[in-house]
């Protein structure tokens, strides 16, 4: 087992009462495994995540449990100790790849960074490496793009480029965080095929958060849906959208638009 | 017949000026009639916002014929939260509309706003909150309140539900349905997606390159694309539902 999740909890301390984001989370995962989280906005699935990433940025956050990577509790190193762990072992992207690119920095360079960061390689094996990590998140012609500035670049491209940059330490397990939320559906299918080729080719697991049970359909075979800060249905993602359990999983089911038309009449709420 | 919403014939529309003066929109012709929904679908880049801000005149650099026959057209937008003044409570982004068209009496003002939030689903209560402590959902609701408070009948929809959940996705799509019937709305709906499109609009133009290569009823190309970019938005819409 790459990665056991033990009970984590995320409670903040910042009101009078305390509030419960995540709520004794549970998670076993094997490499190369894709396992998908739906929920709403507040449903805790990000939350989640940037638990697991050690990036939660409220001083009133209380983090508790287990996350046991490889054996290592992720949750117990130090900031420093966890980000030295990371680009190695799990790497995560965004939903808006244009707040998480730095507008000041060259395409190429920022996909070099976690090298750089991470020291020892010479130069001209970081950009090899980079140029592969590149081309492996289906960017055509990474030489050219590698001067190229994140504003000259299209939504999709962006989002290559952040795949690119969080690909490039080769690590075991790549969280993606609503990454194609902020698409066009045609980019949509495309960068969910682009994470199917690196799971099938490199054996990347991944970790897809999404609102959309549809586009976790398309990409991952096993799927926990969460609702306020709580797992409260997993399995095999089609015998969920065969027979859900739970209303709420039959709401997120029935929120996708299908060939019906819409018709007026007294729905309001 | 009725007389149009609008009319666009052989439209064309630049941004910049000089040497950087950049054609969007190339020969665009489209109607609307009252009553109906119309989708306008394309990827970003396509020109289709470009279209919707001419139609509202914010795009001043235009060749051909456009005329709008309905009354103070508005825009919803994809993110309300660029919208609505953050400042300001909810009662407030509802009066002041009312209040600059010339309502004097107080108690007309706030009894037209109060039916309007009903309307959108939402209750007095909203009133006093500020944009900040509504979800992305009520915010939208809000917004669509707002466009409709000076009585206008013909809204231009720019990817209102692209930045929800798709369980609000859905609440938003209900009310939009909902009101049109009630109030006899005339849409312009703009959107990436052309299943979502499908729900709601009677006839679809599809753009790309500025340029619409396609129009008619939304069932027949639904049915029946010609085009191979229509085809692919077809394709990549279908593929999420399994």
């Amino acid at each position: 087992m790459m990665l056991d999740i033990r009970d984590l909890s995320v409670v903040f301390h910042d009101g009078p009462q305390p509030f419960t984001a995540v709520d004794r989370f549970n998670l076993q995962m094997d490499a190369g495994e894709v396992v998908g989280i739906v929920g709403e906005s507040g449903s805790g699935k990000s939350m989640t995540a940037h638990a697991l990433m050690g990036i939660i940025q409220s001083p009133y956050a209380e983090v508790t449990g287990k996350a046991l990577f490889d054996g290592t509790d992720l949750l117990s190193l130090s900031p420093r100790q966890l980000r030295e762990y990371q680009g190695d072992e799990l790497s995560i992207i965004f939903q808006e790849p244009m707040t998480s690119l730095d507008p000041t920095m060259r395409v190429g360079r920022q996909v070099e960074e976690a090298l750089r960061v991470h020291g020892k390689l010479p130069p001209a094996e970081r950009k090899a490496r980079s140029l592969a990590a590149m081309r492996l998140a289906g960017l055509p012609d990474p030489e050219n793009l590698w001067d190229a500035w994140p504003h000259e670049l299209s939504g999709g491209m962006r989002q290559r480029v952040m795949i690119a940059a969080a690909l490039v330490l080769r690590p075991k397990l790549l969280i993606a965080d609503e990454p194609t939320t902020a698409l066009d559906v045609t980019i949509q299918a495309q960068i969910l095929e682009t994470l199917k080729d690196i799971n099938r080719t490199e054996g990347v697991a991944i970790l897809f958060i999404s609102h959309d049970l549809a586009v976790v359909r398309a990409l991952c075979p096993r799927v926990l849906v969460m609702k306020e800060g709580r797992i409260v249905e997993s399995g095999p993602t089609e015998d969920i959208f065969r027979t859900p359990r739970e209303d709420y999983t039959r709401l997120l089911i029935s929120s996708r638009p299908t060939r019906t038309k819409l018709k007026g009449g007294g729905v309001h709420g | 017949m009725a007389e149009p919403i609008f009319t666009v014939s052989h439209l064309n529309s630049f941004y910049g000026r000089g040497k950087e003066r950049k054609q969007v929109l190339r020969d665009v012709s489209l109607t609307l009639s009252p009553g109906e929904a119309l989708g306008v679908v394309g990827e970003s880049g396509s020109g289709k916002s470009t279209l919707a801000k001419s139609l509202l005149g914010l795009v001043t650099d235009i060749q051909g014929e456009l005329v709008v026959n309905s009354p103070r057209p508005q825009m919803v937008f994809q993110d309300p939260y660029g919208s609505l003044n953050p400042a300001k409570t909810v009662g407030w982004i509802l009066e002041e509309p009312l209040r600059a068209a010339g309502v004097k009496d107080k108690a007309e003002r706030r009894r037209r706003v109060e039916e309007m939030i009903a309307l959108v689903g939402l209750s007095p209560e909203h009133l006093a909150r500020r944009p900040a402590r509504l979800s992305g959902g009520q915010r939208q609701r809000v917004a669509i309140a707002a466009a409709l408070i000076q009585g206008s009948r013909f809204l231009v929809l720019d990817e209102p539900v692209s930045a929800l959940d798709v369980t609000l996705q859905a609440q938003i799509m209900r009310l939009l349905a909902d009101l049109k019937e009630r109030l006899g709305l005339s849409y312009l709906f703009i959107s990436h997606d052309l299943a979502v499109v499908y729900q709601l609009c009677d006839r679809v133009a599809v753009m790309t390159g500025g340029e619409i290569v396609e129009q008619g009823d939304v069932d027949y190309i639904y049915d029946h694309p010609q085009h191979e970019y229509t085809k692919k938005l077809l394709a990549a819409s279908l593929a999420l539902d399994g």
